[in-house]
C-alpha cells in the first residue's frame, strides 16, 4: 500500500533520498574535519558518530514539538519549515566548517601546543550540533509531510521514510567516495549537502499527491527553484573554493603562525601540509608533525641529525650490511645517511605517495640524490604490507615513523609487526625502531616507552634502547647481539671510511654515555612488571646500575611483564592508548589524570547492563498479571532490542573502523564508502523486512537479535584474522561483507520493532519516533563508549563480543512473551 | 596562585591557637623536630635504592610566619602563602600545621656521574666528572620543560633516593667527581638541601654547581652565593610577556638574580633555548645579546640551545641550525667572546675559540671533550685570559 502512495508522490520521495544524501555528505565531511581537528586519533570516531546521534535526535524532538503544537495537519507550513531547515543547513554546514578550521583561536594555546582532548570533544560536539540539530528536524518534517500522504498507515508510510534516507545515506557515501572526494573541496561539499536537499524539496502548495490532479501547474515553480539552486551553485563555486582555501590558510596561520604554507594536498591518509621556515620544511599530516627536513637550500647535515644518529646507530650493528629495508624516514635524511655504508640495496617503503611527492620536491639535494641512487628501490606502499609480500632477507631494518599516535601508526609498534619483521632479518639482523621523547622517569613516558620495549622483547632475544631527544630501540635474535660499546661501532664506523657531516663518530661515546644508558634500559625493562605498575613511576634503580648486557642476564629472576597493559597489538592497540595519555598529559587539559583511568577499566565491567536488562525483563514478567503484563513485558522486550541494536551496531561499526585502519591505514579516505555500505545494507534490510514479512512478528525480531549476536560473534573471530591475509582485495571484501550484513540486520531489525511496538502503544504512531530514539540512544552510547575506551583498551574482539553478548540478552528477554498465551 | 591541598596530616600539633607566645613558640619547636623526625622514620630507605614517593619532610627557615597558622614561603618571588596542610606552586613545599617544610630535603629523584659539559658549563673544569643532583618540583612551568615528568610532579609521583647530605658526600668520596651539580631539574626548590650538601662540597674543595631559572629571592640567593663556584641561568627569553606565557616566571626577576651572581664574582654562564617562533626573533636575541654584555660582561658564556619537540610544545619543529647560525652571529655582533651552540654535536659552534688569537682552545662533540688548550686559564696559542673555573 504505502509502495501504491509512493509512487505517486515522487517529489517527498526525492526529497527523502535527497536528504539522506545531504545528510551523509554532511556527515563524512564533518568525521574528515574533525579528524583532522583531533590531529587523526580515531577516538574522534565515536565522539563524532555520538555528538552526531544525539544533536539529530535533539532536532527530531525539536521538530516533533513543533509538528504537535502548531504545526497539525498543516502540510504546506510543514513544507515551509522542511524549506527552512534545509537552507538553514546550506548555512550551517560550511559555517560549521569554517569554525572547525579556526577553532584554536577560540583557545589561549601557544603555537605548537596541541589543544586538549576533552576541549576537542566538547567544542567539536558543540560545533556540529546547529547542522546535525536542522537535519534532524528536516528528517521529521519530511517524514510528516510524507506521512500524511498515507492516511490508512502512517507506521509504514514511517518505515518507508526510514528506508529512502537509508538509501539516500547510501548514494551520499558512495558519491563521496568513488567521485565528489576527488574533485571537490570540504566547502563545496558542505555547500553540496544543503544545495541537494533544497533543490529537491516540494513545493509548499502541495506538490505530491496533488501533483498527479496537477501536475502541470505544480511542476513549474519545482523546476523553478531547482534552476535558482544550480544558477547559485554554479556561480557561487569559484567563491566557494578560494574559501576553503583561505581556510585552509586560516587553520595554519593559527596553528604555525611563523611558518609560511607551501602546500596543501589531500591524501587517502589525511590532509598533509608542507610548511617552511629559515630553509626548513615541516611537514604534517591531519595536523600533526610527521617529520621535519633541511630542504633544498639547507647546506648544513646538522639540520637532519636525528636521521644521521638513526641511520648510523643501526647501521654499525651489523658487521657487514649489505641489504636495508627503510620504513619511512628518507625524505628527512635517513636514507641519505644509511647510503653511506657500502650496502648492495635499500628497499625504501613510503607509505603515502603523495606525502612523497610533495617533500621530494623540497628536499635537500643529497635527499634527492639519494632517492635516485642505482642501489635504492622506492616503493610506495604500506610498509606492513611490504614485509608480508617480500622474500628478501635484510641485515638491517629501520623503521622511521611517527609515534604510535594514531591506529595507523600504532600497526608499527605491535608484536604482530614485530614477528612479521623477524621473518624477514637476516640471522644477523638487526631490527631498529625510533619513538620520540627523551628521558622516561614519569609515569605516562614510561608506560609507552616500556610498552615498546616489552613488546620488542617478547619477539627478540635481545634489545637495548639508546637515545636523548629520540629513542632507539634495537632488537635482534640472540643474547648479546646488539653493542653497546662505544669504542667498537665507532672502529666500525670508521673502517667504512664514511664522512657524513651530521655524525661525528664521537657521538657514539654520546649515546652510550654510561650514566644514561643503563638507566634508561633499567627502567623500560624493570617498569610494568606488576598489575599496577601503570599507576606508578619506574622505578630508577640501584644508583649504580649495571650495563644493559648485566642487566639482560637478570632478567630471568624479574616478574613477568604485565601484558594486558604492556603488550601492544594490532586487535588490542594498547601502544595507542598509552600515547594517547602522553598526548593528553601534554596539552593544556586541566585534569590530565582522567584518561589515565581507562587503564583500569576490565570487560567485566559492562556485565551489569544486560544483568540490569535481564533483571527488569524478569521484573515486567512477575508483576502483574493478564494482559496488562503481557503488553508490559512485550513493550520491553522490543524497547530493549531497538537499544541494543543500536548500541552494538556501533560497537561494530566503531571495530570495524579501528580494524580496517590497523589493517589498511585509510579510513579518511573510505569512511563515506563504508558507511555507505552499511547504509546499503540497512535500507535492503528494511526493504527485505517490509516485502517478506510485512506482518512483522516477537518471534522474528527475537531471531534477529540472535541472528545479529551470532552475526557479530563471528566477527569477533574473524576480523583479527584478517592482519594475517595477504590479499589486499579479498580482505576489503570481507569487511564490506561484515558492513554490509551488519546494515542488513541492523536495517530488519527497525520495520520489525516498530511493527510489534505500535500495537502496544496508545497512539501507534509513535511507535516509529521510540524505536528511532532508542536505537539512537543506542548507538550514542555504544559510539562513544566504544571509540574511547572498548576498542582501544580491551580490542577489537572483546568489543565484538559485548556487542553479541547485548544482543543475545535482548533476545533473552523475548523469551516469557514468547511462551505466554494471553492476547496482547 | 595555585595552592595544592595535601592529604598528610601530622598527629602532632605544632601550634595551638590558644597558647600565649613563648609557649607556642616552643610548641611550633617540638612540633617541628616531630615534622623532621617522624617522616624520615617511616620512609627511611636503603640509600643505594630508590623508593616511590619517599618524603623526609625537613623544616625550612625559608618561611615566614602569618596569623592562623598561615605561612608564606621565601625562596622564590611566588612568594606562597600556604594556609594549614598546603602545598606551594612548586609542589615539595609545604605547610604542616603551622611549620613550613621541605618535602625534597635529602630524597632526590636523579643521582648521576655524568661529564660536566652535560649540565651544562663549558669554562668549568672542562673534562672532569660531575655528581648531579636533582629532586622532584619546580617554580616554573615550561611549556618546552625536558624533565617535565620529574620536575612538573609532587615528590609522591617519582623514585627518589634516601641521600641525606652526608651520604652525597659518601658516593664521591673516592671517585675522580670534582663537582657537585644541581641540575636536571631546579634546585630552587630544593633550596635546603642543596644549601646543606653545598656546605660540605665546599668544606671538601670541590666545586659547587647550580643550573638554574634563576627565579630565587634575594636572601637565599644570598645565603648560597658564598659557596657556589659556577651557575648556569636558564633565560627563557627575552620579551617579559612571552617569558611568563611560556614559563610562569619573571624575567625582570632572573634578569636580578644574574646581576647578583655576577657582582658576587661567581662564574656565570647562560643558556637561551632558541624556540621557532616563539624565542627566535632576532630583535630579542640581539636586546639580550646586548644585555648580557653590558650587565655580565663580553666575557660571559652564552649558550644557544637547539630546541626539540617535547612536552607540551611537541606540535612545533626543532630549531633549524641556520636558525641557531644567525642567532650565533647576532650575540657575537652585540660583543659577546662566548657563545655556544649546544645540542648539535658536531657543530662548530660547540668549540671555545680564544678572543686573543681566534684559534679553537676546547674542543667537543657535544658534552665529550676532544681536545683542550687552556693552561691556568690562558689560551694555550696567545695567553689571553679566558674566564671560567679552571682549577
Amino acid at each position: 500500500m504505502t509502495t501504491r502512495q509512493t509512487h505517486r508522490i515522487p517529489s517527498m520521495f526525492t526529497a527523502v533520498l535527497a536528504l539522506g544524501a545531504g545528510s551523509q555528505l554532511a556527515q563524512v565531511v564533518l568525521l574528515r574535519e574533525l579528524l583532522t581537528v583531533f590531529s587523526g586519533h580515531e577516538l574522534s570516531f565515536g565522539i563524532i558518530l555520538a555528538g552526531w546521534m544525539f544533536w539529530v535526535a535533539v532536532g527530531s524532538a525539536i521538530a516533533n514539538e513543533i509538528l504537535a503544537r502548531s504545526l497539525a495537519g498543516n502540510r504546506s507550513r510543514t513544507l515551509t519549515m522542511a524549506t527552512g531547515t534545509a537552507i538553514s543547513v546550506l548555512i550551517s554546514l560550511p559555517v560549521t566548517v569554517l569554525m572547525l578550521r579556526g577553532l584554536r583561536a577560540a583557545f589561549d594555546v601557544s603555537p605548537g601546543m596541541h589543544l586538549a582532548l576533552l576541549d576537542l570533544a566538547w567544542s567539536g560536539v558543540l560545533l556540529m550540533a546547529p547542522t546535525c540539530v536542522f537535519l534532524g528536524m528536516h528528517f521529521v518534517f519530511l517524514a510528516s509531510a510524507r506521512g500524511r500522504r498515507d492516511v490508512v498507515n502512517p507506521v509504514n508510510s514511517a518505515i518507508s521514510t526510514y528506508q529512502v534516507e537509508a538509501a539516500g545515506n547510501a548514494i551520499g557515501g558512495l558519491l563521496f567516495t568513488m567521485l565528489l572526494v576527488h574533485v571537490m573541496s570540504a566547502i563545496h561539499l558542505a555547500a553540496l549537502a544543503g544545495l541537494i536537499m533544497l533543490a529537491v524539496l516540494p513545493g509548499k502548495n502541495g506538490t505530491g499527491a496533488l501533483a498527479a490532479a496537477n501536475a502541470e501547474r505544480q511542476q513549474a515553480p519545482r523546476y523553478r527553484r531547482l534552476c535558482l539552486v544550480l544558477l547559485a551553485a554554479v556561480l557561487s563555486w569559484p567563491w566557494l573554493g578560494r574559501l576553503d582555501r583561505q581556510a585552509s590558510r586560516l587553520q595554519w596561520r593559527l596553528a604555525a603562525p611563523d611558518q609560511q604554507l607551501i602546500d596543501l594536498r589531500q591524501s587517502r591518509y589525511g590532509p598533509l601540509a608542507l610548511l617552511q621556515r629559515d630553509g626548513q620544511y615541516n611537514v604534517y599530516q591531519s595536523g600533526h608533525r610527521v617529520f621535519s627536513a633541511g630542504g633544498a637550500n639547507a647546506a648544513l647535515a646538522l639540520e637532519e641529525q636525528n636521521a644521521a644518529i638513526l641511520a648510523h646507530l643501526s647501521m654499525t650493528q651489523h658487521s657487514d650490511p649489505q641489504r636495508v629495508l627503510l620504513i619511512g624516514g628518507g625524505l628527512r635524511g635517513v636514507l641519505r645517511e644509511v647510503l653511506y655504508h657500502e650496502v648492495r640495496t635499500i628497499d625504501y617503503v613510503e607509505l603515502d605517495p603523495v606525502l612523497l611527492d610533495m617533500a621530494s620536491a623540497v628536499a635537500a639535494p643529497t635527499t634527492r640524490a639519494a632517492l635516485s641512487d642505482p642501489r635504492v628501490r622506492v616503493r610506495t606502499l604500506d610498509g606492513r604490507r611490504f614485509i608480508k609480500q617480500t622474500d628478501t632477507r635484510y641485515d638491517v631494518i629501520v623503521v622511521d615513523v611517527p609515534d604510535p599516535a594514531t591506529a595507523v601508526l600504532n600497526r608499527y609498534y605491535t608484536w604482530e609487526f614485530f614477528e612479521e619483521a623477524k621473518t624477514r632479518l637476516a640471522p644477523e639482523g638487526v631490527l631498529a625502531v625510533n619513538l620520540s621523547g627523551g628521558d622516561p622517569r614519569g609515569r605516562v613516558t614510561a608506560n609507552r616507552n616500556s610498552t615498546v620495549f616489552h613488546t620488542l622483547r617478547r619477539v627478540f632475544d635481545d634489545v637495548i634502547v639508546f637515545g636523548e631527544t629520540d629513542l632507539i630501540f634495537l632488537a635482534a635474535n640472540g643474547s648479546n647481539r646488539i653493542s653497546a660499546d662505544p669504542a667498537r661501532l665507532r672502529e666500525r664506523f670508521r673502517k667504512r671510511e664514511i664522512a657524513s657531516a651530521a655524525f661525528p663518530d664521537a657521538y657514539f661515546h654520546l649515546l652510550m654515555e654510561p650514566s644514561r644508558l643503563n638507566r634508561l634500559n633499567w627502567m623500560l625493562r624493570h617498569h610494568g612488571r606488576n598489575d599496577a605498575a601503570h599507576h606508578s613511576p619506574p622505578d630508577a634503580g640501584p644508583l649504580q646500575v649495571p650495563a644493559p648486557s648485566a642487566q639482560r642476564a637478570m632478567e630471568p629472576s624479574l616478574p613477568p611483564v604485565n601484558e594486558r597493559i604492556f603488550i601492544n597489538s594490532d586487535f588490542r592497540p594498547i601502544g595507542y592508548v598509552h600515547n594517547l595519555i602522553l598526548w593528553n598529559r601534554t596539552t593544556r587539559a586541566r585534569n590530565p589524570r582522567r584518561l589515565d583511568r581507562l587503564l583500569d577499566i576490565h570487560p567485566l565491567w559492562a556485565l551489569p547492563l544486560p544483568g540490569l536488562i535481564l533483571l527488569l525483563a524478569l521484573v515486567w514478567n512477575l508483576l502483574g498479571s493478564g494482559r496488562r503484563r503481557s503488553r508490559r513485558s512485550v513493550r520491553y522486550a522490543v524497547c530493549t532490542a531497538a537499544f541494543t541494536t543500536g548500541l552494538s551496531t556501533m560497537l561494530l561499526q566503531v571495530s570495524i573502523l579501528f580494524a580496517f585502519q590497523g589493517v589498511y591505514g585509510y579510513v579518511y579516505e573510505r569512511i563515506g564508502l563504508i558507511v555507505a555500505l552499511f547504509m546499503t545494507g540497512l535500507a535492503m534490510g528494511a526493504a527485505l523486512m517490509h516485502r517478506f514479512a510485512p506482518a512483522g512478528g516477537m518471534r522474528l525480531l527475537a531471531a534477529v537479535q540472535l541472528a545479529v549476536a551470532l552475526f557479530i560473534a563471528g566477527v569477533a573471530l574473524a576480523l583479527p584474522l584478517t592482519g594475517t591475509l595477504d590479499a589486499p582485495n579479498l580482505v576489503f571484501a570481507l569487511f564490506a561483507l561484515i558492513t554490509w550484513v551488519a546494515g542488513i540486520l541492523s536495517g530488519a531489525d527497525f520495520p520489525l520493532a516498530v511493527r510489534c511496538l505500535a500495537p502496544l502503544l496508545k497512539h501507534p504512531s509513535h511507535a516509529v519516533g521510540r524505536v528511532y530514539g532508542l536505537e539512537l540512544l543506542g548507538a550514542c552510547l555504544g559510539a562513544a563508549a566504544a571509540s574511547v575506551m572498548i576498542v582501544p583498551v580491551f580490542g577489537i574482539r572483546v568489543a565484538c563480543l559485548l556487542a553479541a553478548g547485548m544482543n543475545a540478552v535482548a533476545a533473552l528477554t523475548f523469551l516469557p512473551s514468547l511462551n505466554r498465551t494471553e492476547p496482547l | 596562585m595555585v595552592i595544592m591541598k595535601t592529604q598528610e596530616t601530622l598527629t602532632n600539633q605544632a601550634v595551638a591557637d590558644s597558647q600565649p607566645d613563648r609557649r607556642r613558640w616552643l610548641k611550633a619547636g617540638l612540633g617541628a623536630l616531630a615534622v623532621c623526625a617522624l617522616p624520615a622514620r617511616k620512609s627511611r630507605a636503603r640509600a643505594g635504592t630508590a623508593r616511590k614517593g619517599l618524603i623526609r619532610a625537613t623544616r625550612s627557615p625559608y618561611f615566614d610566619t602569618l596569623e592562623d597558622h598561615a605561612i608564606r614561603c621565601t625562596l622564590c618571588p611566588r612568594k606562597c602563602r600556604l594556609a594549614r596542610g598546603e602545598r606551594g606552586d612548586c609542589r615539595v613545599r609545604e605547610n604542616r600545621n603551622g611549620t613550613g617544610v621541605s618535602l625534597v630535603y635529602g630524597n632526590p629523584a636523579i643521582v648521576q656521574i655524568d661529564p660536566v659539559e652535560r649540565k651544562p658549563f663549558y669554562h668549568v673544569l672542562p673534562g672532569s666528572r660531575s655528581l648531579s643532583v636533582a629532586t622532584a618540583g619546580c617554580n616554573m612551568t615550561c611549556k618546552f620543560c625536558e624533565v617535565w615528568d620529574t620536575a612538573l610532579v609532587a615528590p609522591e609521583d617519582v623514585f627518589a633516593y634516601d641521600l641525606p647530605p652526608d651520604e652525597i658526600m659518601n658516593q664521591i668520596a673516592g671517585t675522580d667527581v670534582r663537582s657537585v651539580a644541581y641540575t636536571f631539574g631546579e634546585p630552587v626548590v630544593f633550596f635546603e638541601y642543596m644549601l646543606s650538601i653545598a656546605r660540605r662540597v665546599h668544606d671538601a674543595g670541590h666545586k659547587n654547581l647550580m643550573h638554574t631559572n634563576g627565579y630565587i629571592e634575594p636572601k637565599p640567593l644570598r645565603d648560597l652565593l658564598p659557596y657556589l663556584d659556577g651557575i648556569n641561568i636558564d633565560l627563557k627569553g627575552f620579551d617579559p610577556e612571552m617569558y611568563r606565557r611560556i614559563s610562569g616566571g619573571d624575567l625582570g626577576t632572573v634578569k636580578r638574580t644574574l646581576r647578583k651572581v655576577r657582582a658576587a664574582g661567581i662564574h656565570v654562564e647562560v643558556t637561551y633555548l632558541v624556540i621557532p617562533t616563539l624565542t627566535d626573533a632576532a630583535e630579542e636575541i640581539k636586546a639580550m645579546s646586548r644585555w648580557i654584555a653590558s650587565e655580565l660582561g663580553a666575557r660571559t658564556p652564552l649558550h644557544l640551545a637547539r630546541f626539540y619537540p617535547l612536552y607540551q610544545l611537541a606540535n612545533l619543529p626543532p630549531t633549524p641550525v641556520s636558525t641557531l647560525d644567525d642567532a650565533r652571529d647576532i650575540a657575537r655582533s652585540q660583543g659577546l667572546d662566548y657563545v655556544y651552540i649546544s645540542k648539535v654535536p658536531g657543530h662548530e659552534g660547540e668549540d671555545t675559540y680564544c678572543p686573543g688569537c681566534g684559534k679553537i682552545i676546547i674542543q667537543r662533540t657535544g658534552f665529550i671533550l676532544e681536545s683542550i688548550d687552556v693552561r691556568d686559564g690562558k689560551c694555550g696559542h696567545c695567553g689571553h685570559t679566558i674566564p671560567g673555573v679552571w682549577t
